[in-house]
Protein backbone atom coordinates (compact mmCIF):
# COMPACT_ATOMS: atom_id res chain seq x y z
CA UNK A 1 0.00 0.00 0.00
CA UNK A 2 1.37 3.48 -0.55
CA UNK A 3 2.98 5.32 1.89
CA UNK A 4 4.21 8.51 1.82
CA UNK A 5 3.82 9.68 -1.53
CA UNK A 6 4.09 13.37 -1.13
CA UNK A 7 7.10 12.98 -3.18
CA UNK A 8 6.23 10.28 -5.06
CA UNK A 9 7.96 10.56 -8.61
CA UNK A 10 4.78 9.09 -10.75
CA UNK A 11 2.48 11.79 -8.42
CA UNK A 12 5.37 14.41 -9.59
CA UNK A 13 5.42 13.98 -13.35
CA UNK A 14 1.60 13.79 -13.23
CA UNK A 15 1.50 17.01 -11.55
CA UNK A 16 4.01 18.60 -14.34
CA UNK A 17 1.41 17.61 -16.95
CA UNK A 18 3.23 14.20 -18.08
CA UNK A 19 0.97 12.68 -20.26
CA UNK A 20 2.51 8.90 -19.95
CA UNK A 21 2.37 9.39 -16.34
CA UNK A 22 -1.48 9.46 -16.60
CA UNK A 23 -0.68 6.54 -18.86
CA UNK A 24 1.08 4.74 -16.35
CA UNK A 25 -1.76 5.56 -13.75
CA UNK A 26 -4.03 3.95 -16.31
CA UNK A 27 -1.88 0.28 -16.09
CA UNK A 28 -2.35 0.74 -12.50
CA UNK A 29 -6.00 0.93 -11.69
CA UNK A 30 -7.59 0.22 -15.13
CA UNK A 31 -7.68 -3.64 -14.29
CA UNK A 32 -9.76 -2.55 -11.39
CA UNK A 33 -11.65 0.39 -12.71
CA UNK A 34 -12.94 -1.69 -15.88
CA UNK A 35 -14.24 -4.45 -13.73
CA UNK A 36 -15.92 -1.65 -11.34
CA UNK A 37 -17.63 -0.87 -14.08
CA UNK A 38 -18.23 -3.81 -16.49
CA UNK A 39 -20.13 -4.83 -12.77
CA UNK A 40 -21.72 -1.51 -11.79
CA UNK A 41 -23.21 -1.32 -15.54
CA UNK A 42 -26.53 -2.02 -17.03
CA UNK A 43 -24.65 -2.23 -20.62
CA UNK A 44 -20.96 -3.51 -19.43
CA UNK A 45 -20.08 -2.85 -23.13
CA UNK A 46 -19.82 0.84 -22.10
CA UNK A 47 -17.15 0.38 -19.50
CA UNK A 48 -14.05 1.68 -21.81
CA UNK A 49 -15.70 5.09 -22.59
CA UNK A 50 -17.10 5.46 -18.98
CA UNK A 51 -13.27 4.80 -17.60
CA UNK A 52 -11.78 6.37 -20.19
CA UNK A 53 -13.98 9.67 -19.35
CA UNK A 54 -13.24 9.06 -15.85
CA UNK A 55 -9.33 9.76 -16.71
CA UNK A 56 -9.65 12.67 -18.87
CA UNK A 57 -11.41 14.43 -15.81
CA UNK A 58 -8.69 13.57 -13.64
CA UNK A 59 -6.27 15.02 -15.26
CA UNK A 60 -8.23 18.31 -16.38
CA UNK A 61 -8.08 18.60 -12.44
CA UNK A 62 -4.62 16.91 -12.00
CA UNK A 63 -3.58 19.74 -9.28
CA UNK A 64 -6.13 18.52 -7.19
CA UNK A 65 -4.52 15.30 -5.63
CA UNK A 66 -1.69 15.05 -3.74
CA UNK A 67 -1.23 11.62 -3.14
CA UNK A 68 -2.01 8.30 -5.24
CA UNK A 69 -4.02 7.57 -2.56
CA UNK A 70 -6.30 10.47 -3.43
CA UNK A 71 -6.37 9.87 -7.16
CA UNK A 72 -7.60 6.46 -6.80
CA UNK A 73 -10.20 7.65 -4.68
CA UNK A 74 -11.45 10.13 -6.95
CA UNK A 75 -11.09 7.40 -10.22
CA UNK A 76 -13.48 4.93 -8.13
CA UNK A 77 -16.05 7.33 -6.45
CA UNK A 78 -15.90 9.23 -10.23
CA UNK A 79 -16.59 6.14 -12.00
CA UNK A 80 -19.42 5.11 -9.63
CA UNK A 81 -21.48 8.16 -10.40
CA UNK A 82 -20.72 7.69 -14.44
CA UNK A 83 -22.35 4.23 -14.10
CA UNK A 84 -25.32 5.21 -12.06
CA UNK A 85 -25.87 7.64 -14.85
CA UNK A 86 -25.51 5.75 -17.38
CA UNK A 87 -27.64 2.97 -15.66
CA UNK A 88 -30.44 5.82 -15.10
CA UNK A 89 -30.52 6.79 -19.10
CA UNK A 90 -30.91 3.07 -19.70
CA UNK A 91 -33.72 2.75 -17.69
CA UNK A 92 -35.65 5.82 -19.25
CA UNK A 93 -35.05 4.16 -22.26
CA UNK A 94 -36.22 0.94 -20.99
CA UNK A 95 -38.94 2.45 -19.03
CA UNK A 96 -38.05 0.78 -16.31
CA UNK A 97 -38.42 1.95 -12.94
CA UNK A 98 -35.40 3.19 -10.85
CA UNK A 99 -33.31 0.90 -9.35
CA UNK A 100 -32.68 0.24 -6.03
CA UNK A 101 -29.15 -1.98 -6.35
CA UNK A 102 -27.60 1.21 -7.48
CA UNK A 103 -28.20 2.76 -4.41
CA UNK A 104 -27.09 0.35 -2.27
CA UNK A 105 -23.67 1.35 -0.88
CA UNK A 106 -23.21 -2.41 0.18
CA UNK A 107 -23.66 -3.29 -2.73
CA UNK A 108 -21.57 -1.16 -4.64
CA UNK A 109 -18.44 -1.79 -1.74
CA UNK A 110 -18.58 -5.51 -2.48
CA UNK A 111 -18.20 -4.90 -6.22
CA UNK A 112 -15.48 -2.44 -5.80
CA UNK A 113 -14.07 -4.98 -3.04
CA UNK A 114 -13.85 -7.60 -5.81
CA UNK A 115 -12.75 -5.38 -8.73
CA UNK A 116 -9.70 -3.87 -6.83
CA UNK A 117 -8.84 -7.82 -5.83
CA UNK A 118 -9.02 -8.97 -8.90
CA UNK A 119 -7.21 -6.23 -10.27
CA UNK A 120 -4.45 -6.70 -7.97
CA UNK A 121 -3.83 -10.57 -9.05
CA UNK A 122 -4.28 -9.60 -12.42
CA UNK A 123 -0.98 -6.78 -11.62
CA UNK A 124 0.75 -8.79 -10.30
CA UNK A 125 0.88 -11.85 -12.55
CA UNK A 126 1.47 -8.68 -15.10
CA UNK A 127 4.97 -8.07 -13.24
CA UNK A 128 5.95 -11.22 -13.25
CA UNK A 129 8.77 -12.56 -16.08
CA UNK A 130 7.02 -14.16 -18.77
CA UNK A 131 8.59 -17.49 -18.39
CA UNK A 132 5.98 -17.29 -14.90
CA UNK A 133 3.29 -15.99 -16.43
CA UNK A 134 3.46 -18.60 -18.91
CA UNK A 135 3.49 -21.58 -15.97
CA UNK A 136 1.16 -19.37 -13.84
CA UNK A 137 -1.88 -20.05 -16.87
CA UNK A 138 -1.12 -23.45 -17.52
CA UNK A 139 -1.07 -24.61 -14.23
CA UNK A 140 -4.16 -22.47 -12.88
CA UNK A 141 -6.23 -21.87 -16.12
CA UNK A 142 -5.20 -25.38 -18.16
CA UNK A 143 -5.10 -27.05 -14.49
CA UNK A 144 -1.99 -28.66 -15.83
CA UNK A 145 0.64 -30.68 -13.85
CA UNK A 146 4.16 -30.11 -13.71
CA UNK A 147 4.65 -32.65 -15.85
CA UNK A 148 2.34 -31.86 -17.86
CA UNK A 149 3.98 -28.81 -18.48
CA UNK A 150 7.47 -29.95 -18.80
CA UNK A 151 6.14 -32.32 -21.30
CA UNK A 152 4.74 -29.73 -23.42
CA UNK A 153 7.62 -26.78 -23.15
CA UNK A 154 10.45 -29.81 -23.15
CA UNK A 155 11.78 -28.04 -20.07
CA UNK A 156 12.84 -30.23 -17.14
CA UNK A 157 10.57 -31.14 -14.86
CA UNK A 158 12.11 -29.40 -11.51
CA UNK A 159 12.43 -26.72 -13.35
CA UNK A 160 8.57 -25.89 -13.47
CA UNK A 161 8.35 -27.19 -10.10
CA UNK A 162 10.68 -24.27 -9.15
CA UNK A 163 8.97 -21.20 -11.11
CA UNK A 164 5.88 -22.82 -9.67
CA UNK A 165 7.42 -21.86 -6.36
CA UNK A 166 8.26 -18.25 -7.79
CA UNK A 167 4.90 -17.79 -8.76
CA UNK A 168 3.65 -18.69 -5.16
CA UNK A 169 6.06 -16.51 -3.90
CA UNK A 170 5.10 -13.57 -6.12
CA UNK A 171 1.39 -13.88 -5.48
CA UNK A 172 2.05 -14.10 -1.68
CA UNK A 173 4.54 -11.02 -1.65
CA UNK A 174 1.84 -9.25 -3.77
CA UNK A 175 -0.95 -9.90 -1.65
CA UNK A 176 0.30 -9.22 1.84
CA UNK A 177 -0.50 -5.59 1.58
CA UNK A 178 -4.25 -7.32 1.25
CA UNK A 179 -4.16 -8.15 4.68
CA UNK A 180 -4.07 -4.88 5.23
CA UNK A 181 -6.26 -3.83 2.80
CA UNK A 182 -9.31 -5.55 4.10
CA UNK A 183 -9.33 -3.86 7.52
CA UNK A 184 -9.33 -0.86 5.90
CA UNK A 185 -11.94 -1.90 3.42
CA UNK A 186 -13.88 -3.14 6.45
CA UNK A 187 -13.43 -0.42 7.92
CA UNK A 188 -14.90 1.77 5.10
CA UNK A 189 -18.16 -0.36 5.68
CA UNK A 190 -18.13 -0.19 9.47
CA UNK A 191 -17.51 3.56 10.22
CA UNK A 192 -18.20 2.78 13.63
CA UNK B 1 -3.99 -20.87 -4.31
CA UNK B 2 -3.91 -17.70 -1.91
CA UNK B 3 -5.76 -18.03 1.07
CA UNK B 4 -5.49 -14.98 2.80
CA UNK B 5 -7.70 -16.37 5.82
CA UNK B 6 -4.56 -19.23 6.31
CA UNK B 7 -1.69 -17.82 5.16
CA UNK B 8 -1.47 -14.13 6.51
CA UNK B 9 -3.36 -14.51 9.63
CA UNK B 10 -4.96 -11.61 10.67
CA UNK B 11 -5.40 -10.06 14.50
CA UNK B 12 -7.71 -11.73 16.42
CA UNK B 13 -10.13 -8.26 16.46
CA UNK B 14 -9.52 -8.02 12.79
CA UNK B 15 -10.69 -11.73 12.40
CA UNK B 16 -13.85 -10.96 14.79
CA UNK B 17 -14.41 -7.85 12.30
CA UNK B 18 -14.12 -9.89 9.56
CA UNK B 19 -16.40 -12.56 10.91
CA UNK B 20 -19.23 -10.44 11.69
CA UNK B 21 -18.78 -8.78 8.18
CA UNK B 22 -19.46 -12.22 6.90
CA UNK B 23 -22.33 -12.68 8.58
CA UNK B 24 -23.74 -9.28 7.96
CA UNK B 25 -25.10 -10.53 4.51
CA UNK B 26 -25.61 -13.44 1.84
CA UNK B 27 -24.03 -10.77 -0.51
CA UNK B 28 -21.23 -10.47 1.62
CA UNK B 29 -20.20 -14.46 2.42
CA UNK B 30 -20.99 -14.59 -1.60
CA UNK B 31 -18.18 -12.18 -2.26
CA UNK B 32 -15.77 -13.55 0.32
CA UNK B 33 -16.50 -17.26 -0.67
CA UNK B 34 -15.95 -15.86 -5.22
CA UNK B 35 -12.67 -14.30 -3.63
CA UNK B 36 -11.26 -17.19 -2.69
CA UNK B 37 -12.30 -19.88 -5.50
CA UNK B 38 -9.62 -20.20 -7.56
CA UNK B 39 -11.93 -21.20 -10.79
CA UNK B 40 -13.74 -17.84 -10.14
CA UNK B 41 -10.74 -15.86 -9.90
CA UNK B 42 -8.63 -17.47 -12.91
CA UNK B 43 -12.30 -17.23 -15.01
CA UNK B 44 -11.93 -13.38 -14.38
CA UNK B 45 -8.80 -13.02 -15.24
CA UNK B 46 -9.08 -15.04 -18.39
CA UNK B 47 -11.63 -12.10 -19.18
CA UNK B 48 -9.29 -9.28 -18.16
CA UNK B 49 -6.70 -10.58 -20.45
CA UNK B 50 -9.14 -9.61 -22.91
CA UNK B 51 -9.53 -6.11 -22.18
CA UNK B 52 -5.84 -5.29 -23.48
CA UNK B 53 -4.96 -2.64 -20.77
CA UNK B 54 -1.61 -1.57 -22.05
CA UNK B 55 -3.27 -0.59 -25.40
CA UNK B 56 -6.18 0.84 -23.30
CA UNK B 57 -3.33 3.01 -21.43
CA UNK B 58 -1.95 4.04 -24.77
CA UNK B 59 -4.88 5.15 -26.22
CA UNK B 60 -5.39 7.40 -23.13
CA UNK B 61 -2.16 8.94 -23.78
CA UNK B 62 -2.60 9.28 -27.23
CA UNK B 63 -6.10 11.21 -26.59
CA UNK B 64 -4.93 13.53 -24.39
CA UNK B 65 -1.53 14.29 -26.05
CA UNK B 66 -3.78 15.21 -29.24
CA UNK B 67 -6.02 17.39 -27.19
CA UNK B 68 -3.37 19.42 -25.27
CA UNK B 69 -1.53 20.05 -29.15
CA UNK B 70 -3.15 23.46 -29.67
CA UNK B 71 -5.27 23.81 -32.71
CA UNK B 72 -4.35 25.79 -35.49
CA UNK B 73 -6.64 28.83 -35.76
CA UNK B 74 -8.57 30.57 -38.10
CA UNK B 75 -11.34 33.08 -37.33
CA UNK B 76 -14.30 33.55 -39.95
CA UNK B 77 -15.42 36.72 -39.06
CA UNK B 78 -15.61 38.46 -42.80
CA UNK B 79 -18.93 39.28 -44.49
CA UNK B 80 -17.51 36.88 -47.12
CA UNK B 81 -17.25 34.17 -45.23
CA UNK B 82 -20.63 34.86 -43.63
CA UNK B 83 -22.22 34.75 -47.01
CA UNK B 84 -20.63 31.43 -47.75
CA UNK B 85 -22.14 30.28 -44.18
CA UNK B 86 -25.25 31.27 -44.83
CA UNK B 87 -25.10 29.15 -48.18
CA UNK B 88 -24.11 26.32 -46.70
CA UNK B 89 -20.97 26.03 -48.46
CA UNK B 90 -18.28 23.51 -46.34
CA UNK B 91 -15.60 25.37 -44.87
CA UNK B 92 -13.58 23.17 -42.06
CA UNK B 93 -11.44 23.87 -38.92
CA UNK B 94 -8.69 21.36 -37.95
CA UNK B 95 -10.20 21.78 -34.50
CA UNK B 96 -12.19 22.62 -31.61
CA UNK B 97 -10.37 25.06 -29.64
CA UNK B 98 -10.50 27.23 -31.55
CA UNK B 99 -14.51 28.05 -31.13
CA UNK B 100 -14.52 27.56 -27.91
CA UNK B 101 -11.97 29.81 -27.02
CA UNK B 102 -12.85 32.30 -29.33
CA UNK B 103 -14.13 35.93 -27.54
CA UNK B 104 -18.14 36.03 -26.75
CA UNK B 105 -19.79 37.90 -29.70
CA UNK B 106 -20.17 41.44 -28.45
CA UNK B 107 -24.21 42.07 -27.50
CA UNK B 108 -26.98 43.39 -30.63
CA UNK B 109 -24.18 41.89 -32.53
CA UNK B 110 -24.87 38.58 -33.53
CA UNK B 111 -22.34 35.76 -34.32
CA UNK B 112 -21.85 34.65 -37.57
CA UNK B 113 -23.14 31.70 -38.57
CA UNK B 114 -20.15 29.15 -38.76
CA UNK B 115 -19.92 26.15 -40.70
CA UNK B 116 -17.84 23.36 -39.16
CA UNK B 117 -17.24 20.07 -40.69
CA UNK B 118 -17.38 17.33 -38.79
CA UNK B 119 -14.21 14.59 -38.82
CA UNK B 120 -14.32 13.32 -35.31
CA UNK B 121 -17.36 11.52 -36.26
CA UNK B 122 -17.01 8.30 -37.47
CA UNK B 123 -19.77 5.72 -38.34
CA UNK B 124 -19.59 3.51 -35.09
CA UNK B 125 -22.45 1.58 -33.34
CA UNK B 126 -23.46 -0.94 -31.24
CA UNK B 127 -26.46 -3.48 -31.99
CA UNK B 128 -28.31 -4.74 -29.00
CA UNK B 129 -30.34 -7.67 -30.20
CA UNK B 130 -33.34 -8.94 -28.00
CA UNK B 131 -31.28 -11.62 -26.39
CA UNK B 132 -28.84 -9.08 -25.22
CA UNK B 133 -26.22 -10.22 -27.71
CA UNK B 134 -24.48 -6.68 -28.60
CA UNK B 135 -22.88 -6.30 -32.78
CA UNK B 136 -20.17 -3.92 -32.92
CA UNK B 137 -21.17 -2.43 -36.24
CA UNK B 138 -17.93 -0.67 -37.36
CA UNK B 139 -15.70 -3.62 -37.21
CA UNK B 140 -18.45 -5.48 -39.02
CA UNK B 141 -18.32 -6.07 -43.38
CA UNK B 142 -21.50 -5.38 -45.37
CA UNK B 143 -23.82 -7.80 -45.73
CA UNK B 144 -26.20 -9.73 -43.41
CA UNK B 145 -25.53 -9.82 -40.17
CA UNK B 146 -28.03 -11.35 -37.87
CA UNK B 147 -31.23 -12.98 -38.93
CA UNK B 148 -33.60 -13.13 -36.30
CA UNK B 149 -36.88 -14.73 -36.61
CA UNK B 150 -37.74 -14.01 -40.29
CA UNK B 151 -36.19 -10.46 -39.76
CA UNK B 152 -33.17 -9.82 -41.72
CA UNK B 153 -30.99 -7.80 -40.98
CA UNK B 154 -28.25 -5.99 -43.51
CA UNK B 155 -25.20 -3.52 -42.91
CA UNK B 156 -23.77 -1.28 -45.59
CA UNK B 157 -20.99 1.08 -45.02
CA UNK B 158 -22.61 3.67 -42.18
CA UNK B 159 -26.13 2.24 -42.70
CA UNK B 160 -28.10 -1.19 -41.11
CA UNK B 161 -31.53 -1.93 -42.93
CA UNK B 162 -33.89 -4.32 -41.58
CA UNK B 163 -36.00 -6.55 -44.12
CA UNK B 164 -38.84 -8.98 -43.95
CA UNK B 165 -41.96 -8.82 -41.32
CA UNK B 166 -41.48 -11.72 -38.89
CA UNK B 167 -41.65 -11.97 -35.54
CA UNK B 168 -41.30 -8.43 -34.00
CA UNK B 169 -37.92 -8.93 -31.09
CA UNK B 170 -36.44 -5.73 -29.74
CA UNK B 171 -33.77 -4.15 -30.90
CA UNK B 172 -30.80 -1.12 -29.19
CA UNK B 173 -28.88 0.61 -31.67
CA UNK B 174 -26.31 2.69 -29.52
CA UNK B 175 -24.02 5.62 -31.25
CA UNK B 176 -21.09 6.02 -28.45
CA UNK B 177 -19.62 9.45 -28.56
CA UNK B 178 -17.67 10.46 -31.97
CA UNK B 179 -20.04 7.62 -33.71
CA UNK B 180 -23.00 8.75 -35.95
CA UNK B 181 -25.28 5.76 -37.75
CA UNK B 182 -28.00 5.63 -40.82
CA UNK B 183 -31.28 2.94 -39.45
CA UNK B 184 -33.68 1.61 -42.19
CA UNK B 185 -35.90 0.39 -40.28
CA UNK B 186 -38.50 -2.68 -41.16
CA UNK B 187 -41.29 0.20 -42.35
CA UNK B 188 -39.04 1.76 -44.44
CA UNK B 189 -38.43 4.70 -42.26
CA UNK B 190 -35.22 6.40 -42.16
CA UNK B 191 -33.23 6.97 -39.23
CA UNK B 192 -30.08 9.14 -38.63
CA UNK B 193 -29.08 8.67 -35.31
CA UNK B 194 -26.36 11.62 -34.16
CA UNK B 195 -23.13 10.90 -31.48
CA UNK B 196 -24.13 9.38 -28.37
CA UNK B 197 -27.46 8.49 -28.75
CA UNK B 198 -29.80 5.26 -28.72
CA UNK B 199 -32.64 4.26 -30.06
CA UNK B 200 -34.97 1.30 -29.34
CA UNK B 201 -37.51 -0.28 -31.73
CA UNK B 202 -39.01 -3.19 -32.73
CA UNK B 203 -37.96 -5.52 -35.50
CA UNK B 204 -41.41 -5.85 -37.01
CA UNK B 205 -44.18 -3.33 -36.45
CA UNK B 206 -47.04 -5.39 -36.11
CA UNK B 207 -49.30 -3.62 -33.82
CA UNK B 208 -51.76 -0.55 -34.28
CA UNK B 209 -48.64 1.97 -34.01
CA UNK B 210 -45.16 2.15 -34.68
CA UNK B 211 -43.23 2.58 -31.63
CA UNK B 212 -39.81 3.76 -30.84
CA UNK B 213 -37.62 4.74 -28.02
CA UNK B 214 -35.04 7.31 -27.93
CA UNK B 215 -32.31 8.88 -26.16
CA UNK B 216 -30.04 11.67 -27.74
CA UNK B 217 -30.78 12.73 -30.95
CA UNK B 218 -31.85 11.72 -34.40
CA UNK B 219 -33.85 12.84 -37.50
CA UNK B 220 -36.68 10.79 -38.99
CA UNK B 221 -38.01 10.30 -42.26
CA UNK B 222 -40.47 8.13 -41.54
CA UNK B 223 -42.83 6.19 -44.05
CA UNK B 224 -46.53 7.26 -44.45
CA UNK B 225 -48.70 4.95 -42.92
CA UNK B 226 -51.80 6.67 -41.40
CA UNK B 227 -53.14 3.36 -40.51
CA UNK B 228 -50.22 3.23 -38.31
CA UNK B 229 -49.32 6.10 -36.36
CA UNK B 230 -45.17 6.36 -35.66
CA UNK B 231 -44.18 7.75 -31.96
CA UNK B 232 -40.97 8.69 -30.79
CA UNK B 233 -40.74 8.46 -26.62
CA UNK B 234 -38.23 10.58 -25.96
CA UNK B 235 -37.62 11.52 -21.66
CA UNK B 236 -41.54 12.08 -20.30
CA UNK B 237 -42.00 13.15 -24.57
CA UNK B 238 -44.00 11.27 -27.05
CA UNK B 239 -43.76 12.99 -30.69
CA UNK B 240 -46.64 11.99 -32.63
CA UNK B 241 -46.71 11.33 -36.56
CA UNK B 242 -48.37 9.85 -39.42
CA UNK B 243 -45.51 10.48 -42.20
CA UNK B 244 -42.92 13.30 -42.17
CA UNK B 245 -39.36 14.66 -41.64
CA UNK B 246 -38.13 15.83 -38.61
CA UNK B 247 -35.28 16.54 -35.63
CA UNK B 248 -35.44 15.30 -32.04
CA UNK B 249 -32.93 16.65 -29.52
CA UNK B 250 -32.96 15.34 -26.17
CA UNK B 251 -29.96 14.79 -24.82
CA UNK B 252 -30.25 14.95 -21.29
CA UNK B 253 -27.42 17.45 -20.40
CA UNK B 254 -29.21 19.83 -22.75
CA UNK B 255 -32.24 19.82 -20.26
CA UNK B 256 -35.24 20.11 -22.79
CA UNK B 257 -36.21 18.41 -26.22
CA UNK B 258 -36.70 20.08 -28.76
CA UNK B 259 -38.26 18.68 -32.35
CA UNK B 260 -38.02 20.27 -35.22
CA UNK B 261 -40.24 19.77 -38.01
CA UNK B 262 -39.42 19.78 -41.51
CA UNK B 263 -41.92 18.74 -43.53
CA UNK B 264 -45.61 17.10 -42.82
CA UNK B 265 -47.45 16.99 -39.59
CA UNK B 266 -46.33 16.09 -36.01
CA UNK B 267 -47.60 16.67 -32.24
CA UNK B 268 -45.25 16.82 -29.47
CA UNK B 269 -48.12 15.09 -26.11
CA UNK B 270 -46.64 15.74 -22.56
CA UNK B 271 -49.10 14.11 -20.55
CA UNK B 272 -52.42 15.77 -21.01
CA UNK B 273 -50.47 18.98 -22.84
CA UNK B 274 -50.08 18.87 -26.60
CA UNK B 275 -48.64 20.80 -29.31
CA UNK B 276 -49.12 20.73 -32.65
CA UNK B 277 -46.28 21.83 -35.40
CA UNK B 278 -45.91 23.41 -38.41
CA UNK B 279 -42.81 22.94 -41.04
CA UNK B 280 -40.23 25.22 -39.70
CA UNK B 281 -41.27 25.44 -36.06
CA UNK B 282 -39.70 23.67 -33.40
CA UNK B 283 -41.47 22.86 -29.80
CA UNK B 284 -39.02 23.37 -26.70
CA UNK B 285 -39.81 20.85 -23.88
CA UNK B 286 -37.76 22.56 -21.14
CA UNK B 287 -37.10 19.63 -18.55
CA UNK B 288 -37.80 22.01 -15.40
CA UNK B 289 -40.78 23.61 -16.48
CA UNK B 290 -43.60 21.62 -17.74
CA UNK B 291 -44.52 23.58 -20.40
CA UNK B 292 -43.81 23.04 -24.17
CA UNK B 293 -43.31 26.03 -26.69
CA UNK B 294 -43.60 26.60 -30.45
CA UNK B 295 -41.09 28.73 -32.41
CA UNK B 296 -39.27 29.44 -35.95
CA UNK B 297 -36.16 27.12 -36.60
CA UNK B 298 -33.29 27.54 -38.01
CA UNK B 299 -33.83 24.45 -39.86
CA UNK B 300 -29.94 24.10 -41.63
CA UNK B 301 -28.62 24.50 -37.69
CA UNK B 302 -30.61 21.93 -36.87
CA UNK B 303 -30.01 19.21 -39.18
CA UNK B 304 -26.35 20.08 -39.66
CA UNK B 305 -25.08 17.26 -37.96
CA UNK B 306 -26.88 15.00 -39.89
CA UNK B 307 -24.76 16.42 -43.10
CA UNK B 308 -21.70 15.89 -41.45
CA UNK B 309 -21.98 19.80 -40.27
CA UNK B 310 -22.08 22.20 -37.74
CA UNK B 311 -22.99 25.50 -37.65
CA UNK B 312 -23.01 27.75 -34.67
CA UNK B 313 -25.01 31.02 -34.68
CA UNK B 314 -24.99 32.63 -31.57
CA UNK B 315 -25.06 29.16 -29.65
CA UNK B 316 -24.71 29.33 -26.24
CA UNK B 317 -20.86 28.45 -25.09
CA UNK B 318 -21.79 25.93 -23.08
CA UNK B 319 -24.35 24.21 -25.72
CA UNK B 320 -21.81 24.34 -28.51
CA UNK B 321 -19.24 22.87 -26.01
CA UNK B 322 -21.20 19.95 -25.03
CA UNK B 323 -22.11 19.33 -28.81
CA UNK B 324 -18.46 19.49 -29.05
CA UNK B 325 -17.54 17.02 -26.61
CA UNK B 326 -19.93 14.62 -28.10
CA UNK B 327 -18.78 14.45 -31.65
CA UNK B 328 -15.06 14.43 -30.96
CA UNK B 329 -15.18 12.18 -28.15
CA UNK B 330 -13.61 14.79 -25.94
Amino acid sequence: MPGNETTHPLLQRFHEGDPAALGELSDRFSPALMGFAGRLLHEPFLAGDIVQDVYIKLWQRKGEYDSIEGIRKFLFVATRNACINQNEKYRLRQGQPPSSEDADPDEAMRKLILSEYLGLIYQIVAAMPDKLQQVFYLSFEEGLSPEDIAQQLDIPRQTIKNRKVEVYKALREGLKHYKVAMPILLKMLFPH
Amino acid sequence: MYRIKQEQPVTEAEQAQLESWLQRSTGNRQLFNNLMDDRFVMDNLKEMKQWDIPAFSAALVQKIREQEKPAPVRTLQSPWFRRIAVAATVLLIAGATWFILRPSPEKGNPAPATIVSIEGASNKARLTLADGSVIELDTLKNGSIAAVAGNNIQKSNDQLIYNNAGEASTNTLTTPRGGKFRLTLPDGTKVWMNSASSLTYPTAFNGKSRTVDLTGEAYFEVARNPKQPFTVNIQDLKVNVTGTHFNVNGYEDEGQVLTTLVEGGVQVQRQQQAQALKPGQQAIAQQKANTITVSNANIKQVLAWKDGLFIFDGKQKSEILRELSRWYDI
